[in-house]
């Protein structure tokens, strides 16, 4: 059993995910604007879970602060057993390139490089050898039916293709956490549709932990649980599969987990 | 306007200040540097233009007109200022009146010297009374020279006569007694003595130049008094001031000089018989209009070059604010704003900015002007003058500030294009547009193709119109165009480049390599526009850089074809001896050579017909050095191209002396001289005699034995060598080696001309008998005594073999027959009733071959070739010469492409066997050092003049007219540099901001800060390595392909020698490191933006 594994065994246990009384107050000149306050919750391991709530709610800066994007006001992150929060920039980088992984409403991709070169640009940060990364690359546009598109740039991809390639290099580099901030919300309905299953499949073949952001129904219908977001506050939700942890929840504010 | 137009502009304008600011600056750099070019060419119009025409000498200036009266001097006078005035228009110019009689004769005086009346406008200046007073109405002042000779004294009437004696003419009283200040100079030019008040070798009127008296001169007198004398020449001397004249002016006065002489001699009419007009005025003028032309052209070429630029920087920059406004744009489409309204909006926010640019930037030229004219260069060239704000200035600016208004426009009027084009073109640009460039790209290289070839042709960008150099503005644009053309070509090379290092960068492990290189390949048009800034900039400064050391190369080139040697002396007084004891000082270290240099007359025709002096043939120069002379000619460029031929083709060895040797410490010669002729009918022949002797070193001189009745007496001769030693500082001992006779017959009109035909030929004889070196033994310590010369007869070898030369005669003997030298020839009595008889005997055999050096030029017109025989011309001697080499140029004044050169020696030889007298130098050619040169100079008497190399060298370079020119360059070196860095930094900073948001995207996909930095870092330097590699192959191409057609000469034709360019790789090396410097600086400026890049808050906010 080679160390990692060891480290997974010893963490399966624990959340993949465990936000602890976060908030994230931004500062506009004399104003401050409380994005996220005090919220708490915990994201088992293989689950995909969806984050819903009105636009400015808080949904994108929770990911962004999970992702280690942004650093929270007050709380604590724990990420696949570290904490996202006490990381400094150089390492929650290298979180990023190595255990979460994003997937943005306007797809980011790089308009200049190729479906294939976006692609493998998480893997050219890992340094991975070239003929892996191409083989992980075909591997990936196979995934996500794109082989034929492979030189094609952004530009010249439907909005759907475009978030396909997204998912396909957000899953280059195996990550332990996929956080996708609002996949669809660039989509028709349709195409939405068919991209939420794409993302739920290649969650459940890779096994690895989804928190999704979303306003759409079918994904939450989807989804292992739904944390809903109001006013950057975390709301109770009629969810079955919502647990909150009940000690600190005061009315609609909850402190939960998913199970 | 539409209010709500101006209040939403002016919003925009509060929150993009810094947008607006960054496109203000550039174009006001741009506008401020073209500006401050035009300022600098305007201001040598005014400035250079005037100072060079305010400094020049007045001999270059001056109208002198000489009329022959044949009405009173007054009534010449009005005439000529009528015409002179008319021609100088509305230019201030000075006058002054010289009167001068034909020769008269003193007839109380011994041996009836000659004499001339004279009234001269400020003579008072020129003269030092030194007894009595000026002259009066009626009365002379007289030189020192005639009062101590003839003992003439105040108060005395001095009775003048016809040069015959025979007319009296009125007589005045002597007023005072002068001397001559400063002899020999130009206030004294149009004195028949040129100042030196008495002329012991006057020729007599109508003697053929043969008879010589003493001359005095000029008995001054008052404007009135002069004309009671025969009036021979009026002249008057009319000198511009160009102190506030304009160029405009100066071309009027070119043009009317056309008409000058043609329109003075018809005012003069029937009042003068001979009018003359003397001027190099419009040469003077011509050169400068040509130099400013130059100039112009240098501007003019640095101009629109820097124009290139800044209309590349202007665009660049727009094009960057449209991008940065692209979404915006898109947004008020969205919201329903027409193209109109925006078209409206975005004319508001240019004029705005144009307007501003247009204001400020002669202001701020101005002030630039004032810091480039306070460089010493320009303030000795007198530009450090206050120009003002001259029309072109703003004129300049304005269509700075329209370009502007364009460049931020045009944008707005193409069609929009809908989202998916867009976006399409963001993937991949479209093959059309491609095609479009491509069209564009080919339409301007033919363009600059056929610019090249025009500019090729003309091997110039002056032109000569009418004989006055003038810029053709297209022709001038050809630089700029092969810049635009080349930059072009070289940025298409762009994704070629960047496709290769795509290829290597993407095999690779990494990111950061081959996203730069994505970046830069992929986003061509981003890429193109600061690579090409970043090339227009570098090639302009190399090849500024290049034209700089080019331009100075060649006035340092053409410095040295000027000046042979280090130093060049003319003017030096006195003969041969004074002028080498002056010229070569040794202690100075200074090595003088002797230089004749005259003009001639060269002819393929070697035979002459009768009288013939000169052959007919073409004008040349000849120059003749001695062998340590001829030397300095393979020096440098000159000698690299071909002069270095010229001493090895005329080594000359001198003949072995053969003649009479004279004894070593012989202070002179005497003889018994009988010439004789078999004529009755011409009674009064005279023989001029001259005895030809050669030093030790095989120099060649003559000395004047006098004038001798042709009655068959014998007649005692004595010679000096005291005022040969003077002269020619001869090596001893000295050798007879011939002797010159000139036989004239004075008897002119009153020969009887009948008689004279029919006697038929004559015989003209001279025996020369009783030689004897004279010795000097003592000289009595007695005031003017005679020195006691003891005299030992010579024996002549009679075996000594004679040879002759002769014109207008048939030499039959030159056997001694009894006497010692002997000379007969047959001529006939009319020949020399018109014409003087002339022979040479000479122990040494007529070479007639002198070795003569021909310039190429000449040899092509000759169809002549080394080893061909010509015949030459030489002060009124005519020679046989053959051509020893052809070579390219001969270094020396002015354009020299037609000259030839000889050996001095040979030269002298060939002179005296041919009845010339022994020249006397006109230059010297000295090697001496640079920092030698004050001191040398100072220690020649002061007449003579010097001209060195290296201060001909400053002088091209620091002209007032040709100052401009560098002020350029340098200015278009620094404007380069400068605008490819604010043009570089402009485009760094606004793609890092345009692109925020895929930064920022790459950041959340794990690229680090570091990396992305090395990212921004590495396209910098893949643009610049472009842009430093395409500007520096473009700049030096460009250097070598038009600079030698844009690097004219001064009169805009191209230089001698011709150009070599010159690139200063340190300092070009140096623009490199400059560029790099550049990227630095953008690199610093992204660096904070990069880091300050916020991921989570840009991919939020979406910007």
């Amino acid at each position: 059993m080679s160390a990692e594994e060891r480290r997974d065994a010893e963490r399966a246990g624990e959340p993949m995910v465990s936000v602890e009384r976060v908030s994230r107050v931004f500062g506009y000149g004399s104003q401050q604007v409380t994005a996220l306050e005090d919220v708490s919750f915990d994201v088992p391991r293989g689950r995909l879970v969806a984050l819903v709530g009105r636009s400015g709610s808080g949904k994108t800066s929770l990911l962004n602060c999970i992702g280690g994007l942004d650093r929270p006001t007050a709380g604590r992150i724990t990420v696949d057993g570290v904490e996202v929060t006490a990381l400094s920039e150089r390492r929650r980088t290298g979180l990023r390139r190595d255990t979460v992984a994003f997937v943005f409403q306007t797809f980011g991709l790089v308009p200049m490089l190729s479906a294939a070169e976006n692609v493998g640009l998480p893997m050219r940060l890992k340094a991975t050898r070239t003929r892996d990364r191409e083989q992980r690359v075909a591997e990936l546009l196979d995934l996500v039916g794109l082989t034929q598109h492979r030189d094609q740039r952004p530009g010249e991809l439907s909005g759907g293709q475009q978030q396909r390639v997204a998912i396909a290099r957000a899953l280059a580099n195996e990550p332990r956490l996929l956080i996708a901030d609002e996949p669809t919300g660039q989509l028709d309905a349709d195409t939405g549709q068919a991209v939420m299953a794409l993302l739920r499949d290649v969650i459940a073949a890779q096994g690895m932990t989804a928190l999704v952001s979303t306003h759409d129904q079918g994904l939450m219908d989807i989804a292992d649980a739904t944390v809903r977001l109001a006013d950057g506050r975390l709301v109770a939700e009629d969810d079955a599969s919502f647990v909150g942890t009940g000690s600190r929840a005061t009315g609609s504010e909850h402190q939960g987990r998913v199970v | 306007m539409r209010p709500w137009r101006t209040r939403l502009a002016l919003r925009r304008s509060r929150v993009q200040w810094a947008l607006l600011a960054v496109v203000l600056l550039v174009a006001t750099l741009a506008a401020t540097l073209l500006a401050t070019l035009a300022l600098l060419a305007d201001a040598t119009e005014t400035f250079a233009a005037r100072s060079a025409l305010t400094d020049a000498p007045v001999e270059d200036l001056r109208v002198v007109v000489r009329v022959t009266p044949d009405a009173p001097s007054d009534e010449v006078a009005a005439a000529v200022d009528g015409a002179v005035d008319a021609f100088f228009g509305d230019v201030p110019h000075s006058r002054a009146e010289h009167r001068e009689t034909d020769l008269l004769s003193i007839p109380e005086a011994e041996g009836r010297p000659l004499a001339y009346v004279s009234s001269m406008d400020g003579v008072e200046e020129i003269v030092a009374i030194v007894e009595g007073g000026m002259p009066e109405d009626g009365q002379v002042a007289v030189p020192q020279e005639l009062a101590s000779d003839l003992g003439v004294r105040v108060g005395d009437e001095l009775a003048l006569a016809d040069v015959f004696g025979v007319d009296d003419e009125p007589a005045s009283r002597v007023s005072g007694v002068y001397s001559v200040l400063e002899p020999g100079t130009d206030p004294w030019r149009l004195d028949r003595f040129q100042g030196a008040a008495h002329n012991p070798a006057t020729p007599l009127p109508f003697s053929g130049g043969r008879i010589l008296l003493d001359g005095y001169g000029p008995l001054l007198t008052t404007a009135a008094s002069v004309e009671r004398y025969p009036v021979g020449t009026v002249n008057l001397e009319y000198v511009p001031d160009f102190s506030d004249v304009s160029i405009g002016q100066a071309h009027e006065l070119i043009e009317r000089a056309v008409e000058l002489e043609r329109a003075t001699i018809a005012a003069v009419g029937r009042s003068g018989g001979d009018v003359r007009v003397t001027t190099r005025l419009d040469a003077t003028l011509g050169g400068v209009v040509g130099s400013l032309a130059v100039t112009r052209s240098s501007v003019l070429v640095t101009g629109l070059l820097l124009l290139v630029l800044s209309v590349a920087a202007l665009a660049q920059t727009t094009r960057l604010m449209s991008e940065r406004r692209h979404a915006e744009q898109a947004l008020m489409v969205a919201r329903g704003a027409s193209g109109r309204q925006l078209l409206g909006l975005g004319l508001i926010e240019a004029t705005v900015l144009g307007a501003i640019v247009a204001a400020v930037s002669p202001v701020l030229a101005w002030l630039a002007y004032g810091a480039l004219s306070s460089r010493d260069a320009m303030a000795r060239a007198g530009m450090d003058q206050d120009p003002g704000i001259p029309g072109i200035t703003w004129a300049v600016t304005g269509i700075v500030g329209a370009i502007l208004v364009i460049v931020m426009v045009a944008p707005l009027l193409r069609r929009s294009a809908s989202f998916i084009e867009a976006e399409s073109a963001s993937a991949r640009p479209r093959r059309a547009a491609a095609f479009q460039r491509g069209g564009i790209d080919l339409a301007l290289l033919v363009l600059a193709g056929l610019a090249y070839w025009q500019l090729r042709s003309y091997e110039s960008p002056v032109i000569a119109d009418g004989g006055v150099a003038r810029l053709d503005p297209l022709l001038a644009a050809g630089p700029a165009l092969a810049l635009l053309a080349g930059a072009l070509v070289a940025v298409r090379l762009i994704p070629a480049a960047s496709k290769a290092l795509e290829g290597v960068a993407s095999r690779g492990r990494r990111a950061v390599m081959p996203l730069a290189a994505w970046e830069v390949g992929r986003r061509s048009a981003r890429a193109v526009s600061a690579v090409m800034l970043l090339t227009l900039a570098v090639s302009i400064g190399a090849f500024s850089l290049a034209y700089l050391a080019t331009w100075r190369q060649s006035q340092q080139d053409q410095a040295q074809y000027l000046h042979p040697a280090d130093a060049v002396v003319t003017s030096l007084p006195g003969g041969s001896a004074a002028q080498a004891a002056a010229a070569d000082r040794p202690d100075l270290g200074a090595a003088a050579s002797p230089v004749l240099d005259r003009d001639a007359v060269i002819s393929t025709q070697l035979e002459q017909g009768p009288g013939d002096e000169e052959p007919e043939g073409r004008d040349v120069a000849i120059v003749a050095s001695t062998d340590a002379g001829l030397a300095v000619l393979s020096e440098g460029r000159a000698g690299a191209e071909g002069a270095s031929r010229i001493p090895l083709a005329l080594d000359w060895t001198p003949p072995e002396p053969a003649g009479i040797e004279l004894p070593q410490d012989a202070d002179g010669f005497a003889m018994t001289v009988r010439p004789s002729t078999s004529t009755t009918v011409l009674t009064d022949i005279l023989v001029s005699l001259r005895a030809v002797l050669v030093d030790a070193d095989g120099r060649s001189s003559t000395i004047d034995l006098g004038a001798l009745p042709v009655d068959g007496e014998d007649q005692a001769l004595e010679a000096t060598l005291a005022p040969l030693d003077e002269l020619d500082d001869l090596a001893r001992p000295l050798t007879i080696t011939g002797f010159q006779s000139v036989w004239i017959s004075t008897a002119g009109d009153t020969a009887d001309a009948s008689a004279l035909s029919s006697e038929g030929a004559l015989t003209l004889r001279l025996s020369i008998d009783d030689l004897a070196a004279l010795e000097l033994v003592s000289v009595p310590p007695v005031v003017d005594a005679q020195p006691v010369l003891e005299a030992t007869p010579i024996d002549v070898d009679p075996a000594l073999t004679w040879y002759a030369s002769e014109n207008e005669v048939d030499v039959r003997s030159l056997q001694a027959d009894g006497d010692q030298v002997r000379i007969e020839m047959i001529t006939s009595a009319t020949a020399l009733r018109f014409r003087p008889a002339s022979a040479v005997q000479t122990a040494t055999p007529v070479a007639n071959d002198l070795p003569l050096v021909l310039t190429s030029s000449l040899a092509r017109r000759l169809t002549v070739d080394p080893g061909d025989q010509v015949r030459i011309g030489v002060d009124g001697t005519s020679l046989l010469a053959t051509v020893a080499d052809v070579v390219p140029l001969l270094p020396g004044d002015a354009p020299r492409q037609e000259a030839a050169v000889a050996n001095l020696d040979a030269l002298e030889l060939a002179l005296v066997q041919a009845g010339a007298a022994a020249a006397t130098p006109d230059a010297w050619w000295v090697d001496v050092a640079d920092d030698s040169i004050p001191a040398y100079e100072a220690s020649l008497p002061p007449q003579a003049e010097l001209s060195s190399r290296s201060g001909t060298a400053i002088a091209l370079q620091e002209d007032p007219l040709r100052v401009a020119t560098q002020a350029a360059l340098w200015l278009v070196a620094g404007a380069a540099v400068v605008l490819a860095a604010v043009g570089f930094a402009v485009h760094t900073v606004v793609t890092v901001r345009s692109r925020h948001v895929e930064l920022a995207q790459l950041r959340a996909v794990g690229l680090g800060r570091g990396e992305l930095l090395r990212v921004v870092t590495l396209e910098s330097v893949l643009l610049t390595v472009l842009g430093v590699c395409f500007g520096l192959g473009l700049g030096i191409a460009l250097a070598y392909l038009v600079g030698p057609l844009v690097a004219v000469g001064a009169d805009g034709r191209p230089p001698l020698p011709a150009v070599t360019v010159e690139v200063p790789w340190a300092t070009v090396a140096l623009l490199a490191v400059e560029a790099v410097a550049v990227v630095v600086v953008a690199v610093l400026l992204v660096a904070g933006m990069v880091r300050r890049i916020d991921p989570a808050q840009t991919l939020r906010t979406g910007d």
